[in-house]
C-alpha cells in the first residue's frame, strides 16, 4: 500500500498542518497526530524505523515529569506557594517577583509546559480573588518560565528532544546553557518588577482559603497535605538526583523512569488520580511530531528540505536567528522536528545545534505564540485578543530576551559551544 | 475492607513461600537464578493486581522496572517485546467508540429498546442480552455496560420488572459478547496479533462459541429467575421509561454521530477485507481513528480526555514484562511442564488451557492471563497442531469474567448498581450464580471444541 509521494507534497502538507494548528490551536494535538499517522501509512514507514529507542527515552522523560507535576498539582503546590506569599502580607509587586522566581526554578527542572499550564490557571483564580489585573502575573510566569527552561535538559520539551537526539547530558546542558538562562531570567525578573504597573499597596489576606477553594472538588484537605509533602520530597530528590544520576552512569530517562515508578508505587491508592491528571494528548502531539520527523527522513523530502533551508541554516548564527524567528510563531518543538533531520543531513557541528537550542528557547519566550503552553495559558483570558496580548507581551519580553541573545551570540562567537 | 497492613502481611507471607519454593527448585537445578528472580517479580505483580494492593498499571510498571534493575532484560528488549499492533487496535477502537458515545449513539439504542411494546419480561431480557452482546462484540464492553445499565434500571423501575435478572443477564452477555470478534476484548486482539488470526477467523471460529454461550446462559437465566419474571410488564409506562433512560445523557451531536458511525463501519469493512487489502487491524484502527479525530470537530478534545490511557499503558507494560519473562526461558519451561502433565494429547491440552485460563481469568484480569499463556501456547502448538487451543483461550478469557462481582468491569458495574438501588445481592450470592454459569458454559464450550475440531481420537 506504499504510495510514491513527492517530497514537495509532504513539505506542503507539513506547512498546511502547521498553519492550521496556529489557527486551531486547541486541536493542535489531534491534528498533528492524525496527520502523522496518515503520513506514516502513506509512506509505509516500517515499524522498526518508527520504534526508535530515542522516542521512548523522550516519552519516558516526559511521562516522569508529568507524574511529578501531577503530584505537585494534587498537593496544590502552586496554591501553597501563593498562599504562603499571601500570608506574608507582601505587596502585589513582591508577590509577582516571588511567583516569577518560583516559576523559574520549577520550569528549569520539571518542564515549563507543565509549570505554565498548572500555575497560570491558579493565577487567574488568585488575581480574581484579590481583585487585580492577572495579565502581568500571567505574562511574567510565561516569559520567565520559558527563559529559565533553557537552562536544563528537562526544562523544555524541545530541550528533551534535542538533548536526547544529540546525546547531550543533563550536566552538559547545565554547563552550556545554565548561565545564559540564569542571567536572562534574573534580568527578566528585575525588569518586570520595575515595569509592571501594579499597585504597591498591601493586598488583604484572602478571606476564603485559596487552597481549599481551588481543590474543593478534587481532593480532601488531608489528601492534599499528603500530596503536598510527598510532592516536595520527590521534587527535591529529582532536582538533586538528575545531575547525580549521570555521575553514577545512569541515563536521565532511566533515572526519571525509576523516580516515576517509585512515586506511583509508594503513593499507593491515591496514584489513580495522578493518571487522570496527566495530559495524555500531549503525548499524541509529541508522537505525531516525532513521526513527522521520521517521515521527512524516510522520504525524498529531506533532500528538498535541506536544499530549501540551507541558506537559513548554513552557519550557527543563521541557525540561531532562524530558530528565534520561527519559534516565536510556532512551538519550538515543532521547529525542532524539522531542524533535526536538516542539521543531521548537513552534518552540522555542536555550535549549530546549540544555536538551535538557544534560538528556539528565546523564540518561545519572545512571543505569546512561541509555545503550546503559552497559547493554552493565554486562552484562559476571557475575551482574549491576540493583537492586544502581542503588544503587552512584547513590551515585557523583548528586553530580557535581547540580553539573552547578546550573551548567546558572544558565547557562540568565542567558540564556547564548539567551532563555528 | 482489608487495610494496607493486612495486604502487606499477606504479600510478605506469600513472598516467603514462593521464594522458598523457588529456591528449592533452583537447588534442584530445575530453574536458573534468572528464572527464579523473574518468577518472584511476576508473582508479586500478579498478587498486587489480584489483591488490588496497587493500581494494576502501577503494579505492572513496577515489575518492568524490577526486571530491568535485576539485569534480566534491557530497555531495548522490553521495547521490542511490546506488540504495537495490539495497542493500535485498542487505541483506535477506543477513539471511535468514545466518539460514538459522545455523539449520543448509545442514547439512540437505549431509546429504541425503551420504546419496544413488549409485555413479557423474559422477552425483554432476551432483547437486552442480545443487544448488549452484539454491542460488546464490536464496541468496548465497559462502555456498553455503562450505557446499558441505566437503561435497564429505568425499564425495571418503570415497567414493573425485577432488576436482578435483567441486570445480571446484561453482565453475562457483555462478557460473552466480547468473545465473538477480534475487537471484542483485549485478549482477542493480543491472540489475533500473536497468531495472525483475521477478523473473519474470529467470526468463523469464535462467534459461534459466543452464540452458544449466550443461548445457554439465557436458558439458565430463565430457569434460575423464572419466579421473578413471570409477571407481565406494564406497557403503559413506556413513555416514562424513555424519560428516565434519557436522564443525565449527553446532548446528541449529529455531525460527530455520522462521522464516527460511518468510520466505525469503514473500520469493520477494513477488518473483514484484511486478507485482501493486506492492512493489519492495528493500522486500520489507528488510521480510521485519525480520520475521525481530523473530521470530528471540537468534541474530539473530550474524546481524547476520556480515553483509558492507563489501560493502554498497562497493556504496553504487561507485554514488556511478559517479554522479559519469556526472555529468561521460563515460559518455555512452563510449556514443557504442561506437555509433560497432559502428554502430546490435543484433547487434554485444549481442555487444560480452557479450564486453567478461565479459572485464572476469574481471579485476575484476563489481559495478564492471555499475555502469559500466548507464548506458552505458541510453544505447545507445534505438538498438537490444532487452532482449537487458541479458541479455547479466547473463550476462557471471556468466560472467566462472569464468576465474581469483581472478575470483570461489566460485573462491577452491575453489582454496584444493584446495591446502590437497594437490591441486597451479596458477594457470595453473585459468586454462586457466577459459578453456575461459569461451569455450565465451560462444559458446553469444551464439548463444542471437541466436536468441532475433532479432538476425540488424539
Amino acid at each position: 500500500m506504499s504510495l510514491d509521494i513527492g517530497g514537495e507534497v509532504i513539505l506542503a502538507g507539513i506547512l498546511i498542518i502547521y498553519t492550521i494548528t496556529v489557527i486551531k490551536s486547541k486541536l493542535k494535538a489531534t491534528i498533528i497526530f492524525a496527520f502523522a499517522v496518515l503520513l506514516a501509512f502513506l509512506l509505509h514507514i516500517p515499524g522498526h524505523v518508527l520504534l526508535d529507542i530515542r522516542f521512548f527515552e523522550i516519552l519516558t522523560i516526559l511521562f516522569s515529569l508529568m507524574i511529578l507535576a501531577g503530584v505537585l498539582k494534587r498537593g496544590v503546590f502552586y496554591g501553597f506557594i501563593l498562599r504562603f506569599f499571601n500570608k506574608k502580607q507582601l505587596d502585589s509587586k513582591k508577590i509577582l517577583m516571588m511567583i516569577a522566581v518560583v516559576s523559574a526554578i520549577l520550569s528549569a527542572f520539571i518542564d515549563n509546559v507543565l509549570v505554565v499550564y498548572y500555575f497560570v490557571g491558579l493565577l487567574f483564580i488568585y488575581a480574581k480573588e484579590v481583585n487585580i489585573d492577572p495579565k502581568p502575573f500571567v505574562y511574567t510566569t510565561i516569559i520567565v518560565s520559558n527563559l529559565a527552561a533553557l537552562g536544563t535538559l528537562t526544562g523544555d520539551i524541545s530541550n528533551i528532544v534535542l538533548g536526547v537526539w544529540r546525546g547531550y547530558s543533563f550536566l552538559t546542558f547545565l554547563q552550556k546553557a545554565g548561565m545564559i538562562a540564569l542571567i536572562s531570567t534574573v534580568v527578566a525578573i528585575i525588569y518586570m518588577y520595575h515595569v509592571c504597573k501594579l499597585e504597591s499597596t498591601n493586598i488583604d489576606v484572602v478571606e476564603k482559603d485559596l487552597v481549599s477553594k481551588v481543590v474543593e472538588s478534587e481532593t480532601t484537605h488531608e489528601e492534599t497535605k499528603v500530596f503536598l509533602y510527598y510532592g516536595i520530597i520527590v521534587l527535591i530528590i529529582t532536582i538533586f538526583g538528575m545531575p547525580l544520576s549521570e555521575i553514577l552512569g545512569l541515563s536521565l530517562s532511566s533515572f526519571l523512569g525509576l523516580i516515576a515508578v517509585a512515586i506511583l508505587f509508594l503513593g499507593g491508592e491515591h496514584m489513580k488520580e495522578i493518571f487522570e491528571d496527566i495530559r495524555w494528548e500531549y503525548f499524541l502531539y509529541l508522537i505525531g511530531l516525532l513521526t513527522i520527523m521520521k517521515g521527512i527522513v524516510y522520504s525524498t523530502s529531506i533532500d528538498m528540505l535541506t536544499e530549501i533551508t540551507k541558506p537559513l541554516l548554513s552557519s550557527p548564527y543563521s541557525v540561531f536567528f532562524t530558530s528565534l524567528i520561527v519559534s516565536s510563531i510556532i512551538d519550538d518543538v515543532e521547529l525542532s522536528v524539522i531542524a533535526i533531520p536538516v542539521l543531521t543531513q548537513l552534518q552540522a557541528g555542536d555550535a549549530a545545534w546549540w544555536a538551535l537550542i538557544l534560538g528556539s528557547s528565546f523564540g518561545s519566550a519572545l512571543s505569546p505564540l512561541g509555545a503550546y503552553s503559552n497559547i493554552l495559558a493565554l486562552s484562559q483570558f476571557s475575551g482574549y485578543k491576540l493583537k492586544d496580548a502581542l503588544k503587552d507581551f512584547f513590551k515585557l519580553s523583548i528586553p530580557p530576551v535581547a540580553v539573552g541573545i547578546v550573551i548567546s551570540l558572544i558565547l557562540l562567537n568565542i567558540g564556547f559551544f564548539g567551532d563555528i | 475492607m482489608v487495610n494496607e497492613r493486612s495486604y502487606s502481611t499477606v504479600l510478605f507471607i506469600l513472598g516467603l513461600i514462593i521464594s522458598y519454593y523457588l529456591g528449592y527448585l533452583q537447588g534442584l537445578g530445575i530453574l536458573t537464578e534468572e528464572q527464579v528472580k523473574a518468577t518472584i517479580v511476576f508473582a508479586a505483580v500478579l498478587v498486587m493486581i489480584a489483591t488490588e494492593y496497587r493500581h494494576r498499571t502501577v503494579a505492572v510498571l513496577s515489575g518492568v522496572v524490577a526486571l530491568w534493575l535485576l539485569g534480566i532484560v534491557s530497555a531495548e528488549e522490553m521495547v521490542e517485546a511490546i506488540d504495537f499492533e495490539v495497542i493500535g487496535v485498542l487505541f483506535g477502537a477506543m477513539i471511535i467508540v468514545l466518539s460514538m458515545e459522545k455523539a449520543g449513539f448509545f442514547d439512540i439504542i437505549g431509546d429504541f429498546i425503551a420504546r419496544l411494546p413488549i409485555k413479557s419480561p423474559f422477552a425483554m431480557i432476551v432483547i437486552f442480552s442480545v443487544t448488549t452482546a452484539i454491542l460488546s462484540a464490536f464496541l468496548d464492553n465497559v462502555t456498553t455496560s455503562l450505557f446499558m445499565v441505566p437503561i435497564a434500571l429505568a425499564i425495571a423501575k418503570t415497567r414493573g420488572i425485577r432488576p436482578l435478572p435483567l441486570l445480571y443477564s446484561l453482565a453475562i452477555s457483555a462478557n460473552i459478547g466480547g468473545m465473538a470478534t477480534l475487537v471484542g476484548d483485549p485478549p482477542n486482539i493480543m491472540i489475533a496479533s500473536a497468531v495472525g488470526f483475521s477478523f473473519n477467523d474470529f467470526l468463523i471460529h469464535a462467534a459461534p462459541m459466543s452464540i452458544i454461550s449466550l443461548t445457554i446462559s439465557l436458558v439458565l437465566i430463565y430457569f434460575l429467575f423464572r419466579g421473578e419474571i413471570k409477571e407481565k410488564m406494564l406497557v403503559k409506562r413506556i413513555k416514562r421509561a424513555e424519560e428516565v433512560a434519557k436522564e443525565e445523557r449527553p446532548q446528541r451531536d449529529t455531525y460527530l454521530l455520522v462521522v464516527s458511525t460511518m468510520f466505525f463501519l469503514v473500520l469493520l469493512v477494513l477488518f473483514v477485507l484484511q486478507d485482501f487489502i493486506k492492512i493489519k487491524p492495528g493500522e486500520s484502527a489507528v488510521i480510521t481513528a485519525s480520520i475521525v479525530l481530523l473530521l470530528g470537530g471540537s468534541k474530539v478534545v473530550k474524546v481524547l480526555q476520556s480515553i483509558e490511557w492507563d489501560v493502554l499503558l498497562f497493556l504496553g507494560g504487561l507485554l514488556a514484562l511478559v517479554g522479559g519473562i519469556e526472555h529468561t526461558g521460563l515460559l518455555s519451561l512452563l510449556a514443557q511442564y504442561i506437555v509433560e502433565i497432559t502428554g502430546p494429547n490435543a484433547f487434554n491440552i485444549v481442555s487444560l488451557v480452557l479450564w486453567l485460563s478461565a479459572s485464572l481469568s476469574a481471579i485476575i484480569d484476563n489481559i495478564p492471563v492471555a499475555a502469559v499463556l500466548i507464548p506458552v501456547i505458541k510453544e505447545i502448538y507445534p505438538i498438537i497442531g490444532t487452532d482449537a487451543v487458541w479458541w479455547s483461550l479466547v473463550a476462557a478469557t471471556a468466560l472467566g469474567g462472569i464468576v465474581t462481582p469483581i472478575s470483570s468491569v461489566p460485573n462491577i458495574i452491575v453489582y454496584t448498581s444493584l446495591r446502590r438501588e437497594g437490591y441486597q445481592i451479596t458477594f457470595a450470592q453473585f459468586v454462586r450464580y457466577g459459578m453456575l454459569f461459569f461451569t455450565v458454559n465451560l462444559i458446553t464450550i469444551n464439548v463444542y471444541l471437541i466436536v468441532r475440531y475433532g479432538l476425540f481420537g488424539l
